[in-house]
């Protein structure tokens, strides 16, 4: 039987009925009637389930021809409307998941039925239509990690609640006296209110400092001090404080970074509320604040491998409750920092060291605040001998040192570096004139080693020590490479060696080492273009930062790079990160080891088409850097 | 065998023309006790050139399939016949077609062994299907002296059975369009009409499925209890 025959009058009929909505108005005409060809159209009376919830991947993509289709969960307030012209589920289509929502008729409707994989052809042929589908980027990349979520069975409004402002968070107005307030008073209105805390702020209600019961034992009941003293006298000044449209997110990131359990929130410069770390964690059972006291509480190897062991723990727990890359890195970083600082601690208590100015520096990822859940330490030292210290004595003393805590490191889970790009090799501690020396030579040679080598120490940050040294080597390199045009120019060539790996033919082109077979390098391929393009642009721009997104859009702002642009590349790296932690995540899971090697195939095809984009994004990087600095 | 009937003309095919016809004769019928979700419905319309569908020529077929309770928009049929003579000046403006297309279609012979090689042996629908029925038989009859069978299913019928409180408003497949709020695009093609017609025909099966109507065989019989009540 020939099923060959075409109606060329239905077709075009067709094909005027979709052409009065979007994205079929703006259509090819061979890509609609492509699609009118294959086009089925079904019948649901009111009531009618179109698309049942959690049914397996979608078959077919739907368009509303007339009438209209609720999609909600069970809350009726979450249902939203498709009327005629509207497609659905394409998120679910386009990540090859079964829909989260059911989908009703809400009146007798007609729908367009177009199979799965006709949708996915269509996708392929119509840049219009695939623009109307990736345009919505945002709110996919949305879906994507609440898809997360619920692949770890996890609940998913614990996301949605860490993004709660602060001062919705805010249970009570803040308790709060001037300076010149004896203490009994203000004691008298903390105990009266029943707060752990109060603000200290002078008439024109600036906050000035904050006194929590913690101090008020140390500082006032020990001490014994008079409770007529003003409470100015006692207070923390300088309080550490946040915006009330800051995020519960930001909030508790800010906590674990100076160990503290009180922020002020202001508004235009005034005191608004006082946020403690009970109340987000009404919100969130999870403990930064946990593991941090019991890092600073460490006092030996044995408790720090346990909190190192922690901090693996919560980043995946954390991750698995979908939280951003960019929170998840940063916050991983800031643990990571607790623990190396506290383990610095122990060991130079068991030395006699000598009086000599010295900075521990976090170099790479480390020293970027980038941290996944597969790092191995990258670190370096830097100190500046006083008069009459023979330096190579003092080098021998540091190194001794340094090799305790980069062993000590390893086994808190931090391994040693295979490229020994340690503290404890002479090579990199060094310094203040070497350093400088050190990094003269590999901007005046620009070999492909000493870039190599730019690439990791330029990244550099002060854990421990004397922070100044670092900063000042900062300022001095800064410096010296505004000056040199030649190095930034090699820095750009040695980047856009590493072409992101878009196929002309396949999505991806892919590796087909033996080790890897089918794989992309997500660290080489993936973030590298993105922390290459930022460092040459923080470089040129003389931008002290060194995260990525920070040197981006401090770059940015220095350069006239457009806020969009900027943007495109932030979310690209940060879903590039992203799919980083969760294939490491993945893999931990599965007793392996973690590494950056991913088969694009085990993605769903909403993530491959983001990653797609995201590849797209730092060759659009590259050009511009191509563009203003190759030359 | 000779038709007693017969107002057919001698009929000579082209040897591929009667290869196909002679396999269209042998292919199966449909199993009048299929439920209804499993039939593969043909909706027809077709056009004349007038009012008599005995003595007017067919001058296009339209037909779409409904499988699984889905129109495949995409698979629809659409032939005009070559015309000997044009029709009159009347109908050109009823169905849209002009003198330069009725001369211009597909031989009738072709046209008709084509429609009947995507019908596949219905059963088929049509909206006043006693006149699309009898064109096609008459014309199937005398381009290929065949005595075209099938099931037929009358929308006009069955619609006032299933709605009969819509019954008394609704006369035309217009008004049946109305009264269930079908909107439907481009009408005067053969082919639009069938789409149009498949359109409430869905309808009608999703009610008949709400009565209890399981089956080819209970949805004739719903058809036939109609002329028994005289409505």
């Amino acid at each position: 039987m020939t099923t060959s025959a075409i109606a060329p009058s239905l077709l075009a009929a067709t094909v005027q009925d979709l052409r009065r909505h979007a994205p079929f108005s703006e259509m090819e005409p061979r890509h609609l009637e492509w699609m009118a060809g294959r086009l089925q159209l079904a019948y649901f009376p009111a009531g009618a389930t179109v698309l049942e919830a959690d049914a397996g991947a979608p078959e077919w993509f739907y368009v509303v021809k007339q009438g209209s289709v609720e999609a909600g969960g069970a809350a009726a307030d979450s249902v939203i409307k498709l009327l005629a012209g509207e497609c659905f589920p394409l998120g679910a289509l386009l990540a090859g998941r079964a829909v989260a929502n059911q989908y009703r008729a809400a009146v007798d409707s007609f729908c367009y039925l177009l199979s799965a994989a006709d949708f996915h052809a269509l996708l392929e042929q119509s840049a219009v239509f695939r623009d109307f589908c990736t345009r919505r980027i945002a709110s996919l990349l949305e879906q994507s990690q609440k898809a997360v979520q619920s692949e770890y069975a996890l609940r998913q409004d614990e996301d949605a609640r860490l993004e709660r402002s602060l001062v919705s968070l805010c249970p009570r107005a803040p308790v709060s006296v001037t300076g010149g307030t004896p203490l009994s008073a203000a004691l008298q209105a903390m105990h009266d209110a029943r707060v752990g805390s109060v603000a200290i702020t002078d008439e024109a209600r600036r906050p000035l400092g904050i006194l929590t019961l913690k101090d008020v034992l140390s500082r006032v009941t020990l001490p014994g001090l008079a409770l007529d003293t003003p409470i100015e006298s006692v207070m923390s000044a300088g309080p550490i404080s946040l915006p009330t449209g800051a995020t519960a997110r930001e909030a508790l990131l800010t906590m674990a970074r100076h160990s503290i359990h009180h922020l002020l929130l202001v508004a235009d410069g005034k005191l608004a509320g006082v946020i403690s770390e009970k109340d987000l964690f009404a919100i969130k059972r999870m403990s930064v604040q946990g593991i941090t006291a019991a890092i600073a509480g460490a006092g030996d190897i044995e408790a720090l491998q346990r909190a190192g062991r922690d901090i693996a723990a919560l980043a995946h727990n954390l991750l698995a409750q979908g939280m951003r890359a960019e929170t998840l890195t940063e916050l991983i970083a800031t643990l990571n920092d607790h623990l190396t600082r506290r383990l610095i601690d122990l060991e130079i208590g068991a030395l006699q060291l000598p009086q000599a100015k010295w900075c521990w520096m976090a170099l790479g990822s480390e020293g970027r605040m980038e941290q996944t859940l597969a790092t191995d330490q990258d670190n370096a030292l830097i100190f500046a001998p006083g008069n009459g210290d023979d330096v190579e004595t003092l080098r021998e003393t540091l190194i001794a040192m340094a090799r305790r805590i980069n062993q000590g490191l390893d086994a808190c889970g931090f391994p040693l570096c295979k490229g020994f790009i340690m503290a404890s090799n002479p090579k990199w501690c060094l310094t203040v004139d070497e350093w400088r020396a050190q990094f003269s030579r590999w901007i005046d040679a620009g070999g492909p080693e000493e870039l190599l080598n730019a690439s990791i120490f330029f990244d550099f940050r002060p854990l421990y020590g004397e922070a100044a040294l670092a900063a000042e080597l900062r300022t001095w390199l800064t410096t010296k490479i505004q000056g040199n045009p030649r190095f930034l120019k090699q820095m750009t060539q040695n980047a856009l060696r590493n072409v992101p790996p878009l196929g002309l033919v396949r999505d991806f082109v892919l590796s087909e080492d033996a080790e890897h077979p089918h794989t992309l390098d997500l660290k080489l391929n993936g973030s590298m273009p993105f922390v290459d393009g930022a460092r040459i642009l923080a470089l040129a721009a003389g931008q002290p930062a060194t995260g990525t997104a920070q040197r981006l859009k401090q770059a940015g702002q220095a350069l006239r790079i457009p806020d969009a642009e900027i943007a495109s590349w932030t979310q690209a790296f940060h879903f590039i990160q992203l799919l980083r932690l969760r294939h490491q995540h993945g893999q931990e899971r599965r007793g392996q080891a973690p590494n950056n090697h991913l088969n694009p195939d085990t993605l769903s095809v909403l993530d491959r088409r983001i990653l797609k984009e995201a590849f797209r994004q730092a060759r659009k990087l590259q050009a511009r850097l191509a563009l203003d600095y190759e030359r | 065998m000779i038709w007693p009937l017969a107002r057919r003309a001698r009929v000579t095919l082209a040897p591929d023309e009667a290869r196909r016809l002679a396999a269209l004769k042998a292919a199966p019928q449909p199993d009048p006790r299929t439920p209804l979700a499993d039939l593969r419905w043909v909706v027809v319309d077709v056009e004349t050139g007038g009012l008599n569908p005995y003595a007017d020529p067919l001058l296009s077929i339209g037909a779409v399939e409904i499988r699984n309770g889905q129109i495949r928009l995409g698979g629809g049929f659409e032939a005009g016949l070559q015309q000997a003579a044009v029709t009159s000046h009347e109908n050109i403006l009823v169905h849209g077609l002009t003198h330069s297309l009725q001369r211009s279609g597909m031989a009738a012979g072709s046209a008709l062994l084509n429609f009947a090689e995507f019908a596949g042996g219905g059963p088929f629908v049509a909206f006043h299907a006693g006149f699309d029925r009898t064109a096609l038989a008459v014309a199937m009859r005398k381009a290929l002296g065949w005595d075209f069978p099938g099931r037929w299913l009358d929308a006009a019928v069955i619609a006032p059975l299933l709605f009969p409180r819509l019954a008394g408003a609704c006369r035309s497949l217009d008004d049946w369009l109305a009264a269930l709020s079908i909107e439907n695009y481009a009408r005067h093609s053969a082919v639009a009409d069938a789409a149009a017609t498949a359109q409430l025909w869905l309808i009608l099966l999703e009610a008949a499925t709400r009565q209890h109507i399981r089956t080819l065989k209970e949805m004739e019989k719903l058809a036939q209890a109609r002329k028994w009540l005289g409505l």
